[in-house]
């Protein structure tokens, strides 16, 4: 409970972090409130208010089709961010499983570690775009590559938190009182590698919104008519010089939350830093 | 030194082989019929014929056989629909993705450092906050977003450089050049963001060791301290750092390449993806991981130049 209590006043004395919270909080309550409040149909064309400037009526303008923009955008960011969402739990589920297991069983580490290697010495974009052709397309499809495709990150470094914690002297005297591994592995060497899981998940949180608004951008991730921000951004390259808007509203939301969620891993990464937990590590 | 740098390489192969394998199973996982496409150009063609011309009928395992064996003897197959062998599809492409990757390697360098540098002389002052926050949006930012700005202001706008297009080094180097600017900067700017963050906390571990603290001691001048004695150390984690970087351009190098219509391997893999050209996808993505794990291997054999304990360490 101290620790609890602790870490909310450590972080609420991080003010960049705090902004980043504040900035996340507001988008999520845009992207989720205006497709439930908002009278207007992202997906339905308007031939007669196409292209319009921003305005009273239509905030961040309208596009090629006169459909609103901030619907759009709006709609749009649950499912970049629902991605996000999705590869972010995926690769903790998949990645503390595997991290785990591997710190279990040596040869089971030396099988997956091998396979995490080669799928690292890869580019990690182009794979996800190749899976995405593998499992369709789809909101779901572009979640399962991505996660397929960041999980190796999450596992060598939950690996390398599993292998120092093995040594320290409370996992010794687990082991020395008989505690089976697998309890060692949940109860005593699992809570330990949170910090260093928590933050990682931050950070691949704003890979992942990056990386599927990458792929949806060239053409091969989300597909109309389902809005994401890198397709709504895609569909404006073409616009860039008669309505610029259209290219910066999305641009910016993108930005925005990525660079909200960077304040916070980067903030979250030095309230957690071990060596200042080092102090009340056991309460 | 003669022996890490063989048995690096030696550790390479089996890596390269596996990462070849993992290609094809993706590739050849792909739901999605090239014969049907085919077809489709074809109005007499018999779907089967097709598919035995294109040597689909054959079970996976067989495939995978012929491919490996082929591919090691340098011989990646021809492309379903562009009447050419994949390696002379590739041979024009790769060359183009190269330049954008290093132009944007290079602009990500000559900016990063120096801006690391800077906030790092003066921890916490307006400066160090300032580069450090500009940098933090820098990470933030899509390439394709900049590279949209960019475009807005300097193609459309002031009509400085060409927005799209590629000329090969080779054809006209002002050309070249003037075709790279945007591209390289809006690839590269978000990655000397990055640069700069790092250099920054590297430099500052640096600044704070004992030998430092001694040349200040004696006298020396921060801009001597900081050019004769800081900066090869905090190098060190850089050059780590610019082996991904350089790793991550080449790999992500599609999305540019697509924004602004240079005709990369990336791009070749986008559109041969799209027409389940396989052949392509497979020839093309073994290249870019090839070059990764080049670029890897350059980085490790370096590091061994500038940092004598790797070299104490292998030896043991």
């Amino acid at each position: 409970m101290k620790s609890k209590k602790n870490f909310l006043k450590r972080c609420s004395k991080n003010y960049s972090m705090m902004i980043g919270v504040i900035v996340l909080f507001i988008i999520l309550i845009v992207v989720l409130s205006v497709p439930i409040f908002s009278h207007t149909d992202p997906n339905k064309i308007n031939y007669e208010s196409m292209l319009q400037s921003p305005s009273v009526t239509h905030i961040m303008g309208t596009d090629s089709f006169g459909r609103d923009l901030f619907t759009r955008v709006a709609t749009g960011g649950r499912i970049s961010i629902a991605i996000g969402l999705e590869v972010m739990l995926g690769t903790t589920v998949l990645g503390v499983l595997i991290a785990l297991l591997a710190g279990y069983n040596d040869k089971f580490d030396m099988i997956v570690m091998r396979l995490m290697d080669v799928m690292m010495s890869f580019p990690s974009l182009l794979l996800a775009i190749a899976l995405t052709a593998v499992f369709s397309n789809s909101i779901e499809g572009v979640s399962i590559a991505l996660t397929i495709a960041y999980v190796p990150r999450t596992v060598r470094i939950l690996r390398s938190s599993i292998l120092t914690l093995r040594e320290e002297t409370y996992v010794e005297a687990a082991q020395a009182i008989g505690v089976k591994p697998i309890t060692i592995l949940f109860k005593h060497i699992l809570p330990g590698t949170l910090p260093v899981l928590i933050v990682q998940e931050t950070f691949l949180f704003a890979y992942a919104i990056l990386a599927e608004a990458g792929i949806s951008f060239v053409g091969v991730g989300v597909q109309p008519p389902d809005a994401s921000w890198g397709n709504i951004l895609s569909d404006a390259t073409t616009l860039l010089h008669e309505a610029p808007w259209t290219v910066m509203f999305p641009g910016l939301a993108i930005m925005l939350t990525v660079l909200a969620l960077n304040l916070i891993g980067d903030g979250l990464r030095e309230v957690l830093d071990p060596k200042r937990l080092k102090g009340n590590a056991n309460d | 030194m003669f022996r890490y740098i063989l048995k690096r390489i030696l550790i390479m192969i089996p890596t390269f082989l596996m990462v070849a394998i993992v290609i094809f199973c993706i590739v050849n996982i792909i739901p999605g019929d090239p014969a049907a496409i085919a077809k489709g150009n074809d109005s007499v063609g018999d779907i089967n014929l097709i598919r035995e011309r294109m040597g689909l009928n054959r079970s996976f395992l067989e495939r995978l056989g012929d491919w490996f064996i082929h591919m090691l003897q340098g011989d990646l197959g021809d492309s379903y629909f562009l009447g050419r062998s994949v390696l002379d599809t590739i041979k024009a492409r790769i060359p183009v993705t190269l330049s954008l990757a290093t132009s944007s390697l290079i602009v990500a360098v000559i900016v990063g450092i120096p801006l690391g540098i800077l906030a790092a002389l003066k921890p916490n002052s307006i400066l160090d906050t300032s580069i450090m926050g500009i940098s933090l949006i820098g990470v933030s930012t899509p390439e394709f977003f900049l590279g949209l700005i960019l475009m807005f202001v300097f193609a459309l706008n002031f009509k400085w450089f060409p927005s799209s297009g590629y000329t090969p080094i080779t054809e006209d180097f002002v050309k070249w050049a003037r075709h790279m600017v945007l591209p390289a900067m809006a690839f590269g700017l978000g990655q000397s963001a990055y640069i700069a963050r790092l250099m920054r906390s590297s430099m500052l571990e640096i600044m704070n060791q004992d030998y430092i603290v001694t040349a200040r001691a004696k006298g020396q001048s921060e801009i001597m301290i900081v050019l004769k004695h800081a900066l090869k150390n905090a190098f060190l984690p850089i050059l780590t750092a610019i082996g991904m970087i350089y790793a991550l351009l080449l790999g992500g190098a599609f999305i540019t390449e697509s924004l602004f219509r240079i005709p990369g391997a990336g791009a070749l893999i986008i559109s041969s993806i799209r027409k389940f050209d396989f052949p392509v996808v497979q020839g093309a993505l073994l290249f870019v991981a090839a070059a990764i794990l080049i670029v890897n291997l350059v980085i490790d054999i370096l590091y061994t130049f500038v940092d004598p304990r790797v070299r104490f360490e292998t030896k043991k």
